[in-house]
């Protein structure tokens, strides 16, 4: 059995999916190098207006079994993700645990969120902000299934209330919520360092034209705070330019 | 009964441009307070050790004011660091490790950091220190079995006393990249708290907002969701004025 590299990616036709095809590109390299399968998830399951499709991937386990595809561990990535030629097989490395990346980027978001989905949805509770994972990165494996059953189930259940909310808080739309849900339902968590999912990396003052960042880790996570390079949009300007200089 | 101390270095110095006492006043006031409550001794350091140039290297020449085995465990903390009136002893957040807090403000700054003082200095150049495991030194947490550190440290400083109170590379920092080369060198077991106790960069990380969409209180986010707030990251023309809002906003509760 092999693990999988399942990625999100929905061409919106808006133009952004020139730069996550470098993205994905890369990810297929890597795979190939470390034995993995890399999946496409590009056809919705419901409408996108009324689940994004970064809620829709936690049904993940039902689409790999329904397309009779067998996995061990499943990675599910961004597709503003460019992975490094030379990146450690995380697999070997998650003792079976669910795992991500702590969050590390603008703080504000972050705890504005949690209180906001504390308010409308998960009655009033909070979790800590400090240990929250990032939505882009996580590593997961057949034990999470019934986990993810819940996510989808919960998501389905309130689904009014999670679009009224998205619309509202502008904090994203998976990545608070399954942070409530992954404490609610007690997951432990493996953190990986930062070098598996780079975000924020203006905030971190890393991404230039120097390409510091391609030195101080694996996974690169063009998220926010690109800076801009000429005219064209900045997550094409430095997919393009990180995948040429490491896969090229 | 186990004695801990909270230890600040707090002196006016010709090499600064502005006078530390202008914006630590307040902060040392906080210390003060969290410390009776907590039954921890409380240290003031405000003139120099004669054989320290630039006074940020007092730090490392903590143990030299107390007899030794005095104190169980210590915190050493910057003069812009204030505490929050309630929060917990974190000195019972650990026991033989050597703490801190990540620092992960400016990864940039750290590499380029780590890699100056590792060019420059024989006795690290061997040392492997990543850029994920850097803590900031403006809030530690320690034992009294970590002395050989700071003999490690202080005697360090005298050997290259003359090259480091003129360091004036910029944009590398003064002590606090030695000390993490130290604690790697010496493979010292460390302990990461959580951001809430020593929360730097609070400006970047948008920490002096509070929830404009709810709206329900108007607190900054830094006040309600850590414990030890480090003003750092700010124009020093600003730090005192921040320093001084913070006060008159929440003194009331250290009384």
């Amino acid at each position: 059995m092999k693990n999988i590299i399942f990625i999100p990616f929905i061409d919106n036709n808006d133009g952004r999916a020139i730069g996550y095809k470098y993205g994905i590109q890369s990810w297929k390299n890597w795979a190939k190098k470390n034995n993995c399968d890399v999946i496409i998830f590009d056809t919705p399951i419901m409408p996108i207006s009324e689940m994004k499709v970064t809620w829709q991937r936690y049904f993940l386990f039902n689409m790999l079994e329904n397309s009779d595809i067998e996995y061990d561990q499943i990675l599910m990535v961004d597709c503003d993700t460019i992975v490094h030629p030379d990146c450690p097989n995380f697999f070997n490395d998650t003792e079976g645990l669910y795992c991500g990346v702590i969050n590390d980027g603008s703080y504000e978001w972050t705890i504005r969120g949690i209180e906001n989905y504390s308010e409308y949805v998960f009655n009033k509770k909070v979790i800590p902000w400090f240990n929250t994972i990032n939505g882009g990165f996580q590593i997961v494996n057949k034990s999470h299934k019934s986990f993810f059953k819940i996510v989808t189930d919960f998501y389905l259940n309130n689904k009014d209330l999670f679009l009224q909310v998205q619309q509202f808080s502008k904090t994203g739309s998976d990545q608070i919520p399954i942070n409530f849900l992954l404490q609610q339902e007690n997951i432990k968590i493996k953190y990986l360092s930062y070098s598996f999912n780079m975000m924020e990396m203006g905030k971190k003052e890393i991404i230039n034209t120097d390409f510091l960042f391609t030195k101080l880790g694996w996974v690169f996570h063009f998220n926010s705070d690109l800076p801009k390079v000429g005219d064209e949009s900045e997550d094409l300007f430095w997919m393009r330019e990180t995948y040429n200089r490491l896969w090229k | 009964m186990n004695k801990n101390l909270v230890y600040i270095v707090s002196i006016d110095h010709n090499s600064s441009r502005y006078n530390f006492s202008n914006f630590s006043k307040h902060c040392i006031d906080s210390w003060k307070y969290w410390c009776e409550k907590n039954k921890i001794d409380f240290y003031l350091q405000s003139e120099s050790n004669p054989n320290v140039g630039i006074p940020i290297w007092n730090k490392e020449f903590v143990f030299t004011n107390f007899k030794e085995n005095k104190y169980d465990k210590i915190a050493v903390v910057d003069s812009d660091t204030m505490i929050k009136w309630d929060a917990p002893n974190f000195f019972n957040l650990y026991d033989d490790e050597f703490c801190g807090v990540l620092d992960t403000a400016n990864l940039r700054w750290t590499y380029n950091s780590i890699n100056t003082y590792k060019n420059h200095f024989e006795e690290f150049k061997q040392t492997e220190l990543s850029i994920y495991e850097y803590i900031n030194a403006g809030v530690l947490m320690f034992c009294k079995e970590h002395k050989y550190v700071f003999d490690y440290l202080m005697n360090f400083y005298l050997k290259h006393k003359y090259i480091l109170d003129n360091w004036n590379v910029p944009g590398v920092g003064k002590e606090q990249t030695i000390f993490n080369l130290t604690l790697k060198k010496l493979n010292i077991k460390q302990k990461y708290l959580s951001p809430e106790w020593n929360l730097i960069s609070m400006n970047k990380r948008g920490m002096f907002n509070h929830n404009w969409q709810l709206n329900k209180r108007q607190v900054p986010f830094f006040i309600d969701y850590s414990y030890i707030w480090h003003f750092t990251g700010i124009p020093i023309e600003s730090k005192q004025s921040i320093i001084e809002q913070t006060w008159s906003f929440i003194k009331n509760n250290y009384q």
